[in-house]
């Protein structure tokens, strides 16, 4: 179990792709078949997002799983989704429709998504994959932080004392880089200024590859699998926090 | 009193400018709709606009997933901690393996909160509740305190 599991973090997994400008209709159209198998009941509560290019589209379904396309990407995310239902004589109630699953059991059916997306992309098999991404989101109480995160944003805000009112830390990071791989992770934590909201943590690992995959069901199958076991090893490594611990840095830079 | 968790599974109908958005960056539009219908079902990724609904909802299913750890983990993390606290005490523990028991032990009490922390909170209802009416019978005794010496009066 992760971190995630336990404070109900939302996945997200995506490729980027060689580049194909597909119309939206033509998109949509490829990714019929996933919409189509939904019961007629919940094909009518499909949310299509409005398009801010004409080369890319976005739905989520009614149990909260969202597909974007554009030219060159495209990704699956879990989001929890709810809706109020008014009640005789009293307030009105909210009912969940996506289902409370962890992070971690979430990851595979995701990623499954993502490779059934994928394969029905237009002109696939001429294409090839040259990153793959995991995302984790969690909407957090400040008294919740797991340790190592909570160690990192005292880090960042030494040279103010760790006088906080909001903040908003963006860091894309460099982890590894060799001839045919480079990792990644762009760490987003947010705080508004109100103390009743909600922080937000934001982790983007990504692994991009020099030389692209062909994107058959085993490579992507493979590829999913080994960025699943690294990024949720990252984000293991990112809680516990010996990375921000300053006797740890100490030594590493041997100051 | 500072609310713990079950209070915060409490939605809080309260609030009138709900606003959520149907898309990530798309226009906010009212939650409720219509008193007549339901409402159609809403997706919130950004936490960070959300009211206190949102904030509940997340913490139900974390909650929902802590409190499924299997029992071999849970021994598991016990006995890591119980590893981690003798070095500690015997002076031996790096500064690493310190992290690590931190982490240990709050990913514990994540699952004691989740497991048995409803009790907790039913406890601190009732004190609030009993609280409540201790400060009722005292705003009572002393309205009929006002009363008594006007009324000896007529």
């Amino acid at each position: 179990m992760s971190w995630c599991d336990r404070l109900a973090s939302t996945p997200a997994v995506g490729f980027k792709l060689t580049s194909h400008f597909a119309p939206i209709d033509f998109l949509l159209e490829a990714l019929a078949p996933i919409i189509d198998r939904q019961p007629e009941e919940h094909a009518k509560q499909i949310t299509f997002e409005q398009s801010n290019t004409n080369f890319s589209a976005a739905f989520i379904l009614n149990d909260g799983f969202r597909y974007a396309a554009t030219e060159a990407q495209v990704a699956v995310t879990f989001n929890h989704r709810a809706r109020f239902r008014p009640q005789s004589g009293g307030p009105p109630t909210m009912e969940m429709l996506s289902t409370p699953t962890p992070f971690t059991a979430l990851l595979p059916i995701v990623s499954e998504r993502l490779i059934e997306a994928t394969l029905l992309l237009p002109k696939i098999a001429e294409r090839k994959v040259f990153r793959v991404g995991i995302v984790s989101t969690t909407p957090i109480a400040d008294e919740d932080l797991p340790p190592g995160i909570r160690r990192m944003i005292e880090y960042v805000g030494r040279p103010w004392k760790g006088k906080f009112d909001a903040y908003n830390i963006s860091l894309l990071m460099r982890l590894a880089e060799g001839e045919e791989v480079t990792e990644r992770c762009t760490h987003t934590i947010q705080r508004p200024e109100e103390r009743d909201q909600l922080m937000t943590l934001q982790f983007d690992w990504q692994r991009t590859f020099k030389n692209g995959w062909t994107p058959n069901k085993s490579n992507l199958e493979r590829l999913l699998a080994e960025a699943q076991r690294d990024a949720l090893k990252y984000f293991e490594d990112i809680a516990e926090g010996n990375r921000f611990d300053e006797e740890l840095l100490r030594e590493t830079v041997g100051v | 009193m500072r609310n713990s968790s079950a209070r915060q599974l409490e939605f809080d109908y309260v609030v009138g400018d709900t606003q959520v958005s149907s898309a990530p960056g798309g226009d906010a539009r009212p939650m409720s709709t219509s008193a007549q219908t339901v409402s159609q079902p809403d997706s919130f990724p950004d936490f960070t606009r959300y009211d206190a609904t949102f904030a509940a909802a997340a913490k139900v299913a974390g909650k929902i997933n802590a409190a499924s750890i299997s029992d071999v983990e849970l021994r598991e993390l016990l006995r890591e901690r119980k590893r981690l606290l003798t070095k500690k005490l015997g002076g031996k523990i790096t500064p690493r393996e310190s992290n690590r028991l931190q982490y240990v032990r709050w990913t514990l009490d994540r699952i004691e909160d989740a497991r048995d922390g409803y009790i907790l909170d039913a406890l601190e209802s009732s004190v609030s509740r009993y609280e409540q009416l201790a400060q009722d019978l005292t705003n009572l005794y002393s309205r009929l305190g006002a009363e008594l010496p006007s009324r000896k009066a007529r």
